[in-house]
């Protein structure tokens, strides 16, 4: 079976049909869709080879007068297109269901890993507790891809949880897919049989991760990949280095991966009209408030904002229905005390004014050197830490 | 001039322009057709809405192709505005497309002018309501019109009417995006659907009384076309599921506003629930799209194989067994959703058996064309491209009620593919087809044939470049619903958007043909085809009585009663047919 199997996919990378196959299932469910494929070409070409050849045989000809047969019916040929299609159907049926029941019932030896959707980014927390950052794109205006790492020949098993819509997590080259549905933990499993090969930098190629289940504006850019280390040495490696990200990011390169993961469902940041107001250039507007009021605000906490400042943001993101800007809805937006730290947010408004034309000063152009140490702009530029090749 | 061979003196070669009202004549004024009661106007009045619903649908359809053709925004400015737009267009032309094209489309149009006349009957059963679920039909489509309005001016204006703006849920509408996060005009667009059910199910309900009630003393169950018996079959399915969506969208409507918490869980409510709701009507609905659609194609073999159809009680049987059988199925459209493994395993299970009544369906069209003699006129040209994608469509079904393959290909491109197969190659050919196959009869013109086989040829290569090629990039893992074309898929994309492009010319062809015709097609005679169905043996276009004289009912598919004759380019029952009438011995069941 095998060999008819391994015949019929023709090789293990990517052919006119399949994608490459990168996990213990994917041989099986290949060996099943190029087994329902010859089937189909089979009675696809006896349909069609019958029906145009009658036509072609059978055609009325000009001058000749019409020469239908009589009427015509045969229970013999009614059963032989009855039972032997049946007979092939269960067949596949039971084919299909085996192959369903490898891919649902998990080994007990699996290395569990948290997958949270949100739109529309993806977030994974390893038994460590940590949830790594998604490295930062070498193109600013491109979306933060998350990864998932796991290691070769390990049985993983996903918890696939989400926070707003419907999600599906999906990964062609392993042949599975499961929504990720608010209010409910899916689970599945899978063992890689390849690990990811290298580009010529020597940076991981992941399989493709697509978010599969429509879920808004952004659903086909919720994307991620799979990394699969060649052994478990290497993953944990990778591990240790990725659980401290918040350390080896600058202020705003957090902040982007911080409305990454929360925030860019509803703010745009390339100034086009979503829920909420957009980033762009918001940092040291003067916009109006829903209530007809405007800059300069002064906030019940005693302090006084003349534009879009730190204050106001802060307050914008701790307590959203404060202030709405003029134009917005009430009530759309929850608080992120608790959620966000207060590096969090200082991270979040370093993002805003990198991105905000009304800000001309310099960037921090190195992560900050300890908790709460945030360097002044102007400040000279530190060497990146050591490791720190994102 | 004898009293009993009534309908042997009919002029069957069609004296269409003889001095004498037919129906689109007999009274005139816009209230005479607002308020009519007759079947055949009510049908030609659908097929202004349903064909002005299929061309902004087709609309949509370009603009998201367009979108398509290379990655990054393509019609906006900002990924965001593009994404929106695509989002929008893409929900737009599911609804738009199913509610008020595809699913009224066939038992509207063909449905309601040919059924009464395959009867021998005057009418329905009961025309007002007939008449009735034509206005709501239209109410329903408002909905779907404010939804497009407010769409476009929010776009243009920013202003957002009650309701929200245009759809951006897809025509599934699954909760929690529809229910708590979409900004769109779910509502509108929920409660048009609502509304336009209750014209479905009246439509169906109507059916099944005419058929009961209507049929000649001489025309048992199975001396019926096949067509009638395909409607027959949608006809239970539309008054047995339309409830059950009619109830999900209410509960959506109630979600969505009050927060009942039926749906959402931060309430209680289960997500997935909705699914099934909504599939347990909306995968039967699949085969309310294309059982009469098989109706059109078993009287187009026939006829234009000039052989009665092969299997006649097997065709009639197997559309009863599919229409029973959808109602079994909904869960295969749930297996990654989390539902439990053994749900999946009996929904795998039960999705197979639907294969095979439409296995019986096509080798049995095939049969009938073995010894005929073939006639390739426009409609059979639309029958033969109906069994190639609907081999297709039907084929690639197997992959996705596979349990293990369909875990790969849920929501991929191979998804959209097979459902487009079947629901645009085989439904609108069907459609189409018997478009042009009673096209002469509706208005008593002909249309120009060669232009008309061109459209359809060109229609053909147009669909299969768009769809075929999108199983290739859903077998690759494309995911369906995507704005953002991902990178290793550009190129199908592109020929995919080229294709749709190939079709949207032919469909206009189509169009212009027929406009021509009405405009200055040649005279149809009352029997173009040689039919031997009812509706053929009264002039073209029909009185407004449907025939002068009772017609006599014979076996539906003998077609050596009709011989052709060139100088009137249509066909008249030979003498044989003429003295049996006479002499009462023209007689159903002979030929099976």
């Amino acid at each position: 079976m095998n060999m008819f199997a391994s015949i019929l996919s023709q090789s293990r990378n990517t052919t006119f049909w399949m994608p490459e196959q990168a996990s213990t299932v994917a041989g099986e469910v290949d060996w099943l869709f190029y087994f329902i494929l010859y089937i189909c070409y089979f009675f696809f070409f006896l349909i069609v080879v019958l029906m145009l050849g009658f036509v072609i045989k059978y055609r009325k000809r000009p001058g000749v007068p019409d020469h239908a047969a009589p009427a015509g019916h045969s229970t013999a040929l009614e059963m032989l297109w009855t039972i032997p299609p049946t007979l092939i159907v269960l067949f596949i049926a039971y084919k299909g269901i085996r192959g369903y029941m490898d891919m649902a019932v998990a080994p007990p030896n699996c290395y569990e890993i948290t997958v949270k959707g949100q739109m529309w980014s993806w977030s994974f927390t390893y038994p460590n507790g940590a949830t790594p950052a998604a490295p930062t794109p070498e193109n600013p205006n491109d979306v933060a891809i998350p990864e998932l790492h796991i290691w070769k020949d390990q049985p993983i098993r996903l918890v696939l949880e989400s926070t707003d819509v419907i999600h599906s997590f999906y990964i062609p080259a392993f042949r599975l897919k499961k929504d990720a549905v608010p209010g409910r933990f899916n689970k599945f499993w899978f063992q890689a049989t390849r690990a990811s090969p290298k580009d010529d930098k020597g940076n991981y190629i992941g399989f493709p991760v697509y978010c599969a289940e429509y879920c808004g504006t952004s659903h086909s850019e919720m994307l991620a990949k799979v990394i699969v280390h060649p052994t478990r040495e290497d993953f944990e490696l990778w591990l240790a280095d990725a659980s401290k990200w918040e350390d080896k990011m600058t202020y705003q390169e957090r902040g982007a991966q911080l409305w990454s993961m929360y925030c860019r469902s509803c703010h745009s940041v390339d100034g086009s009209a979503n829920t909420g107001p957009t980033w762009k250039n918001l940092y040291g507007s003067k916009h109006s408030f829903a209530d007809g009021s405007g800059f300069p605000y002064q906030s019940t906490e005693g302090w006084t904002a003349d534009f879009a400042d730190e204050n106001y943001i802060r307050e914008s993101i701790y307590y959203p229905q404060r202030k709405i800007v003029a134009g917005y809805p009430a009530g759309q937006m929850n608080s992120f005390l608790g959620q966000l730290t207060e590096e969090d947010v200082k991270a979040i408004t370093w993002y805003m004014k990198s991105i905000s034309a009304n800000y001309t000063g310099a960037l921090p152009s190195a992560p900050p050197q300890a908790p709460g140490g945030q360097p002044a702009p102007g400040e000279q530029p530190q060497p990146p830490p050591p490791g720190d090749s994102q | 001039m004898s009293a009993i061979s009534t309908p042997g003196q009919l002029d069957l070669t069609g004296t269409p322009h003889a001095p004498g009202s037919n129906y689109l004549n007999h009274t005139r004024g816009f209230l005479s057709w607002a308020l009519t009661l007759d079947h055949k106007r009510i049908g030609l009045m659908y097929m202004v809405f349903v064909l002005s619903a299929f061309f902004l649908g087709g609309i949509f359809a370009m603009l998201l192709r367009t979108e398509l053709i290379a990655r990054g925004p393509t019609l906006m400015a900002t990924k965001t505005e593009a994404w929106n737009l695509y989002n929008h267009m893409f929900s737009l032309h599911g609804a738009v497309m199913v509610f008020l094209f595809i699913i009224p489309a066939v038992p509207a149009i063909l449905g309601n002018f040919v059924l009464p006349m395959q009867l021998g009957a005057k009418d329905v059963a009961f025309p007002r309501l007939n008449l009735l679920s034509f206005y709501i039909y239209v109410l329903g489509g408002l909905f779907f019109v404010y939804v497009l309005l407010s769409g476009v001016i929010y776009a243009y204006t920013g202003y957002q009417m009650p309701g929200g703006f245009g759809l951006d849920t897809g025509w599934t509408f699954y909760t929690p995006y529809s229910s708590s996060k979409s900004m769109s005009g779910v509502i509108p667009a929920t409660f048009g659907a609502f509304i336009l059910g209750f014209s479905s199910i009246l439509t169906g309900v109507n059916f099944l009384a005419s058929i009961h009630t209507l049929r000649p003393k001489n025309m048992g169950w199975f001396d019926m076309p096949l067509f009638l018996w395909g409607l027959y079959a949608t006809s239970v399915i539309q008054i047995l599921a339309t409830p059950v969506l009619a109830i999900t969208l209410l509960l959506l409507i109630v979600e969505r506003w009050i927060g009942v918490g039926i749906f959402d869980p931060n309430l209680g409510g289960d997500p997935v629930l909705f699914q099934h709701f909504f599939w347990f009507y909306s995968h039967p609905a699949v085969y309310i799209m294309i059982l009469p659609a098989m109706g059109v194609i078993s009287e187009i073999i026939a006829t234009f194989s000039r052989r009665h159809i092969f299997g006649y009680t097997f065709i009639a049987y197997s559309s009863l067994a599919i229409a029973l059988l959808g109602f079994l199925v909904w869960g295969h459209h749930m297996f990654t959703s989390g539902q439990s493994a053994l749900a999946n395993v009996l929904f795998s299970l039960i999705t197979f058996s639907v294969a095979i009544p439409s296995a019986i369906k096509v080798f049995n069209w095939v049969t009938t064309m073995y010894k005929g003699s073939i006639h390739l006129e426009t409609p059979m040209l639309y029958a033969i491209g109906f069994i190639w994608m609907f081999s297709i469509g039907g084929l690639t079904g197997l992959f996705l009620a596979a349990l293990s393959v369909d875990i790969h290909f849920q929501d991929t491109y191979f998804v959209v593919a097979h459902f487009h197969y079947v629901m645009v190659g085989s439904m609108l050919f069907a459609f189409i087809g018997g478009m042009n196959y009673w096209f002469p009869k509706m208005f008593g013109k002909m249309y120009n044939e060669k232009v008309a086989m061109f459209a359809a040829i060109l229609l053909f290569i147009g669909f299969n470049l768009t769809f075929f090629i999108q199983f290739v990039a859903g077998a690759h893992g494309a995911p369906r619903r995507y704005a953002e074309v991902p990178v290793q898929f550009v190129s199908h994309h592109f020929w995919s958007t080229i294709g749709a492009y190939v079709m949207g010319v032919s469909l206009l062809i189509i169009l212009l043909n027929w406009l021509a015709a009405l405009w200055n097609g040649r005279p149809a005679p009352a029997n173009p085809w040689g039919s031997n169905t009812l509706e053929w043996q009264t002039p073209s276009p029909p009185p407004h009585d449907n025939f002068p004289t009772s017609p006599v009912v014979t076996d539906p598919y003998d077609m050596d009663r009709w011989r052709f004759v060139s100088d009137e380019e249509g066909w008249v029952l030979t003498d044989e047919a003429k003295a049996a009438i006479a002499a009462g011995t023209a007689k159903v069941g002979k030929a099976h």
